[in-house]
């Protein structure tokens, strides 16, 4: 993984590897708290955080949103993860998943698992905005690929 | 540097809140941003994209 390094809602600065430690990092991303699918998908991966927990999945949301939306949706929503605002989209637009809606530039909902060594080990990028994995399923599929990763 | 989640006014240590994960310079901000919450609650519809 490269060395993502956004700021937190409070401007500090936010050092993905740092956050990762040794644990297995998932990365979420979503078009932002105007958006009622993205905000259902983020409720219910909140509602399995423990068993992410116990993947040993360190969770991390990111949105073009601002600092101020992305922290009040993850008020609203109770998220016990981070929400990152990423408003140039310096790191979403390194994942090429941008697509055109409404003539803005958005991205396409997407997952992406980086194993402890920060290697990228799965990766689910939705065809369009409705094309968005469940909580259950994001679950699902850390949990296939990290026993495969354990395995091997 | 912190600054205000709301107004981006540079925090004073001495008087900055901590509420709801973030940093705010005043009483004042604290409440627009509990008022945006607020709006938050209106009118989801959690299967509509948009």
């Amino acid at each position: 993984m490269k060395n993502y390094i956004l700021q937190d809602n409070n401007n500090n600065e936010f050092n993905f590897s740092d956050y990762q430690e040794n644990n297995f990092l998932g990365l979420i991303i979503f078009r932002g708290a105007w958006c009622n699918l993205c905000k259902k998908q983020l409720k219910e991966i909140q509602e399995l955080l423990s068993d992410f927990t116990n993947l040993n999945v360190k969770l991390l949301a990111i949105s073009p949103d601002s600092k101020l939306k992305s922290s009040l949706l993850k008020t609203f929503l109770k998220v016990q993860f981070p929400i990152l605002s990423d408003e140039k989209m310096e790191v979403i637009n390194d994942f090429n998943i941008l697509e055109n809606f409404k003539g803005q530039q958005l991205p396409k909902p997407a997952i992406f698992l980086y194993n402890p060594d920060g290697q990228l080990i799965l990766e689910k990028i939705g065809d369009n905005y409705e094309d968005s994995l469940s909580g259950k399923n994001i679950l699902k599929e850390f949990s296939k690929v990290i026993k495969l990763a354990k395995i091997s | 540097m912190a600054k205000c989640i709301i107004c981006d006014k540079k925090l004073n240590e001495a008087t900055k809140i901590n509420k709801h994960d973030v940093q705010f310079c005043s009483e004042e901000c604290l409440k627009k941003y509990e008022e945006k919450l607020k709006e938050l609650n209106k009118d989801i519809n959690w299967d509509s994209c948009c």
